[in-house]
């Protein structure tokens, strides 16, 4: 199986795609996928069928949905532990989630919450992403999430974020998308953020498109192509950090699987211009 | 190690509170922004999982299910997927849903568990000659995904699209065959009778289980009836193996 290169590029595994994937053949500009294990463990039937003949023919990064980093439970132990499963079984290197919450004290909420950005809080994540690490004996990757809510009195998103990747050793999967939905909804300077953040630790890329309302105000739905401004900020991100693996992320209004590779395709080649990056060197 | 920060407590506990309660003319748009994901999501996974229990109970109906599942429902299971199941739990509890309302759901949450199960619908291709007494020395055991419900209304698989429930007292095995699809079948006396006999993993002998059935039952075709349910991979009947020194 080919490794999964700084060069790589990838989608996310849908549903519309799995018939095309398991049996036409493999798609050059493909050189990987990405699917949330949530979705996929402990299952059999059709699904695990699919899933047994893709991985045989694309190298996979799991994205997870469920973890809650940053709540106030105890870790699900259980769960980490099938992940933890899971990502052996299917040689998945690379395992990422997102710096977020999704349960309270009542159960679980199933939507991605943003974790107040307080000092205080760093130890204590800190401890949970070490936990999971030594779990699942592989770096944990956190997401950037794109957040709607602000606390009072936070830290600048980037200065928490390198903060916590200091304290615990975990890696960055740097969204370009909630970098530019986020400066947007909350009034900062996109590039600012990036570059405040340790480029070693950014293990992947992660590129989208967002919806724009009526109010002017951005949502994250990953339903539309990738417009020109948040593929300019993740040119300059690549100029300033390296060029990593990058997966465009589609979840709605799903084109063809020939469409959206087609799309993969343009986007790297207008971020990832050779002449103007050099490879990343890892850690 | 760390415990959780009081400030991380109080700040998760009062936004979850409001996200859980707040009522639909907030004046915060935030709250109601992720109310309206977290509705969204919840929504999408029923109407997708119990097709025919949302169709009949409608929007405002199911609108007015899902605020309360997330007003209180404790769900446990993190993944996604399992909103379905939690779903069902919170309806279990709910005590103002008809009962064939109820039995609806828990009978497509059964369709769905069957189709996701991790057990394997073996399945031998050729079949054991019943017939020739040389040959009957085979295990017969159920389908490992087979689950049986009882239901207070009759319901067709070749039906397309809504069907109209037929109220009475059924009995149905729902499995998976070894093709993935998820059957079911409505299960007589006679087939529940027989299935008493087999079990999950453990393989019954076809002299064990002809020896039972001739006691209660000696007009009955058995062959037949194990041919039948072979067939729709009710139960799988093969040789026995034989041991080897």
């Amino acid at each position: 199986m080919r490794a999964i290169a700084a060069t790589s590029k990838g989608i996310g595994l849908r549903n519309e795609h799995i018939h095309a994937l398991c049996h036409q053949p493999i798609v050059p500009q493909l050189d990987f996928l990405e699917l949330a294990p949530e979705n996929w463990m402990n299952m059999g039937g059709v699904k695990r069928e699919s899933l047994d003949c893709i991985a045989e023919r694309y190298p996979l990064i799991a994205h997870g949905l469920s973890l809650s980093i940053g709540d106030i439970q105890p870790l699900n132990v259980d769960f980490i532990k099938n992940v933890g499963d899971f990502l052996d079984y299917y040689n998945i290197e690379i395992y990422s989630e997102h710096l977020s919450f999704s349960r309270d004290k009542t159960g679980y909420l199933y939507e991605l919450l943003p974790i107040p950005r307080h000092q205080d809080n760093i130890g204590y994540l800190a401890d949970r992403i070490k936990q999971v690490q030594d779990m699942i004996k592989r770096p944990l990757v956190l997401e950037n999430i794109s957040f709607y809510h602000q606390y009072a009195d936070e830290m600048p998103e980037a200065e928490f974020i390198s903060a916590l990747v200091d304290k615990s050793g975990c890696e960055l999967l740097l969204d370009i998308n909630n970098v530019y939905v986020n400066s947007k909804n909350h009034n900062y300077n996109a590039m600012n953020f990036i570059t405040s953040l340790p480029s070693k630790s950014i293990r992947y890329y992660h590129i989208a498109g967002h919806l724009k309302q009526e109010d002017g105000f951005l949502l994250d739905t990953h339903g539309k192509d990738v417009n020109h401004e948040v593929a300019a900020l993740a040119q300059q991100a690549i100029q300033y950090h390296g060029i990593r693996p990058l997966l465009l992320e589609r979840d709605h209004h799903v084109p063809t699987l020939a469409t959206l590779c087609n799309e993969l395709s343009n986007v790297h080649q207008s971020v990832a211009k050779e002449k103007q990056i050099e490879v990343a060197r890892y850690a | 190690m760390h415990n959780p920060p009081d400030r991380l407590r109080q700040d998760i506990q009062q936004f979850t509170h409001a996200i859980r309660h707040q009522g639909a003319a907030t004046n915060k748009l935030n709250i109601a922004r992720y109310r309206g994901f977290i509705i969204d999501n919840i929504s999408n996974v029923i109407s997708h999982t119990f097709p025919l229990f949302s169709f009949s109970l409608g929007d405002k109906n199911k609108e007015s299910l899902v605020l309360a599942f997330l007003n209180s429902h404790p769900s446990m299971e993190p993944e996604f997927h399992n909103i379905a199941t939690e779903f069902v739990r919170f309806m279990q509890n709910h005590n103002e849903t008809s009962h064939i309302l109820l039995s609806l759901l828990e009978f497509e949450w059964v369709i769905f568990s069957t189709e996701i199960t991790p057990l394997i619908a073996n399945h031998s291709d050729a079949m054991p000659e019943l017939d020739n007494l040389k040959d009957r020395d085979v295990d017969i055991i159920l389908n490992p995904t087979l689950q049986c419900v009882d239901v207070p209304f009759s319901i067709n698989q070749m039906t397309v699209g809504f069907c109209p429930l037929i109220p009475g007292r059924f009995s149905y095995g729902i499995f998976r065959n070894k093709k993935h699809q998820v059957l079911w079948q409505t299960l007589t006396l006679i087939d529940r009778f027989l299935m008493g006999y087999l079990d999950h993993d453990i393989p019954t002998s076809y002299a064990t289980l002809k020896k039972q059935i001739e006691k209660h039952l000696q007009n009955l075709d058995l062959n037949t009836w194990l041919m039948h349910s072979h067939n729709s991979n009710l139960i799988n009947i093969s040789h026995k193996e034989k041991c080897h020194d």
